[in-house]
């Protein structure tokens, strides 16, 4: 027993991972389909540890993971929405991320302690229907979205996403709580088509259901890849700037495999680990210097604003019942 | 116990919450709910009615293939067959891209049904649910007595005359009763009306519990439709007893159908649209779309395709959870069904109550209650299959007490009290006597819940282990990232696997799945 509690406390452990055995439970948001070759990729070093995933959406994985706290039963949480992973690290369900490579990362993208670091970005743009919209009339800020010319045209995702409430909540920052409840009250009587989630959106805007798409960026590029005519709007570059969100990663408070979660983190911050964990969703990895996927356009060129999402957090209650009085489905 | 779960929950929230809900959210959710719940039934009774009296008192044509086909519906998730429909008929779906190279107009000419509507939801969920009506009232055609009628037509009546006047009264405690649980259903069902984005109680206790902050306000969510739905299932239970004591058991006997003439071919035409309507359509798109996600896949697809060993494991799964919870929930059923049958009392009705509580409870709220209780009391038993299965079990408790119930119905206590005169002790007979009479009913109890097992969604997004899914969950996971070709495989395959049961029990024993659906 205390040769094992030993073995486990040894701080070398996370600098070689490649010499590790064991086992790691790993709950994620991030669709299956997109995590698996990334633990494929992990097992080519580690072929030893054997990974079982549980993807979920956040609100079933979040209330597990607060209830299990007494028992944790996973050592990684992979999320892919920011506010969703700084709300867990408030319920402490995280340990600080030991990894080296942390440092890489600018200091907006993760926790002060490395509660939770962020592993690609994803920044939130416009993507429109070649066939339906002329390149004259292109809109270029999301302000225009509320237009009477795009009315009934305009696809979002609904207030149960994650993604849509960072960037309200990122807006109120950016351009104050009033304009921003006119912004979503403006977008509603525009009769904005919302949806659960981007996918719906991406599909609606490709099919030419809807000229314009409200969307994280990568779904411009799954519908490009399927065929779809469509474009892609980076909006609002001379005023707020873009408005980026993250995947994260977390180990878990309690893990009983730490050692391995601390080195699977550490995989994921790794070059071979950014370029699969971003390929095949089309983002912007964390880490300088990872190629990216085929035709994304590199993100440096474009201003992004420079809010600590940290600080967004505290307002998101008030974000969400921003978005029930102003009527966001 | 998860009713507990939900008052502490709720109770824990602060008076802002609760006036915030009763004001913003829950006069909509209520109408909304309400309305799913009433169409529903209203359709599913005319669907029920009309067929079960075509098959049993007309000439229809095939109509003992009908019999039996008319009942697959079941094996049909009503949440894959809304994929069906979104697939169909969205704008940029099958239809309009048959009608754009055929015609060979550009996009949005052809006009498009909007689906996403109250009717669009309440017609879809009806399409896979009227045989909750339709198999009752098929058996009540069988069992009630036919001298009246036969009076009524002899004394000059008109066929329909005498349906109106004296065939439907008698039908009215068991269509009713179906009619109550297609309500029950409406109200429970969380798969098809999130992918129909018609919001109800049960999605939007769903949303509300994803948005973390507050949890409190899916505990009040929670209360409101359990306060809902108890008196239905109280309402249900009560009428379902009414009904068995006014039945003559033994009145049936074969008659000369009644010939359609003229009406003929409308008849079997509108048992054919139906039939195609709830599982041709379903089988053949599902079908398609696999076919297309495995030989002609798509960008998407290669990257989406989890992998057919994936797949594999996952029928394991799905059936071994569906057997042992079928087999489990049975076994424990039978104990409280025969207790309020043979001795009717205050407490065992309140026994037979209380184990359809669950019914009153959304899916996600069951699982989150499990969640609770395994992790804090029961930790060696939390995140097993062991576990997952005591989640399905409670889950399905209220579908095997009623047919466990409705099967040993189906035995006259004279036939265990005569096992008993011959010298059997109480256990001797129910050994002897009871479970080999009644055993055609408890497999068709048997299969009910299995189906229903099979197709139980929210409680294994929430119970299941890392690294056991099932079908169900492998289709909720695509079908919500909208790969629909990905989503139907599980879905095509889950039909097929449901169907098998279903055919082979209406094939051996006669009386065996109306009986007990009943």
């Amino acid at each position: 027993m205390t040769i094992s509690l030993a073995a486990c406390a040894a701080p070398t452990a996370t600098n070689q991972p490649s010499a590790q055995s064991g086992q790691l439970t790993i709950y994620t948001t991030r669709a299956e389909a997109l995590f698996k070759p990334v633990v494929a990729e992990f097992n080519k070093t580690n072929p030893s540890i054997k990974i079982s995933l549980l993807s979920g959406k956040s609100g079933e994985l979040g209330a597990k993971l607060a209830e299990e706290k007494a028992n944790p039963q996973a050592d990684v949480f992979v999320g892919t929405d920011m506010l969703a992973a700084i709300d867990l690290a408030a319920q402490g369900i995280f340990t600080p991320i030991t990894s080296a490579k942390t440092a890489q990362i600018p200091e907006r993208y993760r926790a002060t302690d490395n509660a939770w670091v962020g592993l690609t970005l994803r920044p939130r743009v416009i993507m429109y229907n070649k066939n339906l919209v002329k390149p004259e009339e292109l809109p270029k800020s999301i302000f225009d979205l509320t237009d009477p010319k795009w009315k009934g045209q305009v696809g979002a995702a609904n207030s149960t996403n994650d993604a849509m409430t960072a960037n309200l909540a990122a807006l109120r920052k950016l351009i104050g709580p009033e304009k921003t409840e006119k912004f979503v009250k403006d977008l509603v009587a525009n009769n904005t088509q919302f949806f659960g989630g981007h996918t719906d959106v991406r599909k609606a805007v490709g099919a030419g259901e809807l000229k314009l798409g409200f969307v994280n960026h990568y779904y411009y590029h799954l519908s490009r890849v399927e065929g779809a005519p469509v474009g892609i709007i980076y909006p609002d570059l001379d005023t707020t700037g873009l408005i980026v969100n993250t995947t994260v990663a977390g180990v878990v408070k309690g893990s009983k495999n730490s050692a391995v979660a601390q080195a699977f983190v550490d995989f994921l911050l790794s070059p071979a680990g950014q370029k699969v964990f971003a390929d095949n969703n089309y983002e912007y990895p964390i880490v300088s210097g990872v190629a990216l996927a085929d035709g994304v356009d590199a993100l440096d060129k474009y201003k992004i604003n420079d809010l600590q999402m940290q600080t967004l957090y505290n307002d998101l209650k008030n974000t969400k019942q921003m978005m029930q009085q102003a009527g966001l489905p | 116990m998860p009713l507990i779960y939900i008052f502490i929950r709720a109770s824990a929230a602060s008076i802002d919450t609760w006036q915030r809900l009763w004001t913003g959210q829950i006069p909509r959710l209520l109408s909304n709910t309400f309305w799913l719940s009433t169409l529903s039934a209203s359709i599913t009774l005319v669907l029920g009615i009309s067929l079960a009296w075509l098959v049993e008192r007309t000439d229809l044509t095939a109509k003992h293939m009908w019999r039996w086909l008319l009942a697959l519906p079941l094996a049909v998730p009503a949440y894959s067959g809304a994929i069906c429909y979104i697939i169909l008929l969205r704008r940029g779906g099958l239809i309009e891209q048959a009608f754009m190279a055929l015609t060979g107009l550009p996009q949005g000419q052809l006009p498009v049904l909007n689906i996403y509507t109250l009717a669009g939801t309440a017609i879809i969920i009806s399409l896979f649910v009227f045989p909750y009506v339709y198999l009752p009232v098929l058996a009540a055609l069988r069992t009630i007595n036919r001298s009246l009628e036969e009076a009524a037509r002899a004394a000059g009546r008109s066929p329909i005359r005498t349906f109106i006047e004296i065939t439907l009264p008698m039908l009215a405690p068991a269509a009713t009763g179906g009619g109550l649980l297609v309500a029950l259903y409406a109200l429970s069902d969380f798969g098809t009306v999130s992918m129909m984005r018609y919001s109800t109680f049960t999605n939007a206790i769903y949303n509300q519990f994803s948005g973390q902050i507050d949890r409190s306000a899916a505990a009040i969510l929670s209360m409101v439709l359990a306060l809902i739905t108890l008196p239905l299932l109280w309402g249900e239970g009560w009428l379902s007893h009414k009904t068995n004591r006014g039945k003559t058991g033994s009145a049936w006997k074969p008659v000369q159908p009644i010939t359609l003439g003229a009406w003929r071919w409308p008849a079997f035409v509108y048992v054919c649209v139906v039939a195609f309507l709830s599982i041709g359509l379903p089988v053949l798109v599902l079908g398609g779309l696999s076919l297309q996600a495995i030989f002609w896949p798509s960008k998407i697809d290669l990257v989406w395709n989890v992998g057919s060993d994936s797949l594999l494991w996952q029928i394991v799964h799905s059936l071994g959870l569906a057997i042992a919870t079928a087999t489990l929930s049975i076994a424990l059923a039978f104990a409280p069904a025969y207790l309020s049958l043979r001795y009717p009392s205050r407490f065992t009705n309140a026994l037979l109550n209380l184990s359809k509580s669950p019914y009153a409870l959304p899916g996600p709220i069951v699982g989150l209650a499990f969640v609770m209780l395994l992790s804090q009391w029961l930790p060696w038993l939390y995140n097993t299959v062991f576990g997952l299965l005591i989640g399905f079990i409670f889950r399905l408790m209220p579908q095997s007490v009623t047919t466990a119930y409705a099967a040993l119905e189906t035995v006259p206590r004279s036939v265990e009290q005569a096992g008993r005169v011959m010298g059997n002790t109480g256990l001797q007979a129910i050994r002897r006597i009871l479970l080999p009479v009644a055993a055609p009913g408890f497999m068709a109890a048997w299969a009910l819940v299995f189906i229903t097992a099979m197709k139980e969604l929210p409680t294994a997004v929430m119970l299941r282990p890392a690294g056991f899914d099932t079908l169900p969950v492998r289709l909720w996971a695509a079908a919500n990232d909208s790969i629909y070709t990905q989503a139907a495989l599980p879905a095509f395959i889950m039909i097929v696997v449901t169907a098998i049961p279903l055919v082979l029990l209406y094939g051996r024993s006669r009386f065996g799945l109306n009986r007990a659906i009943e």
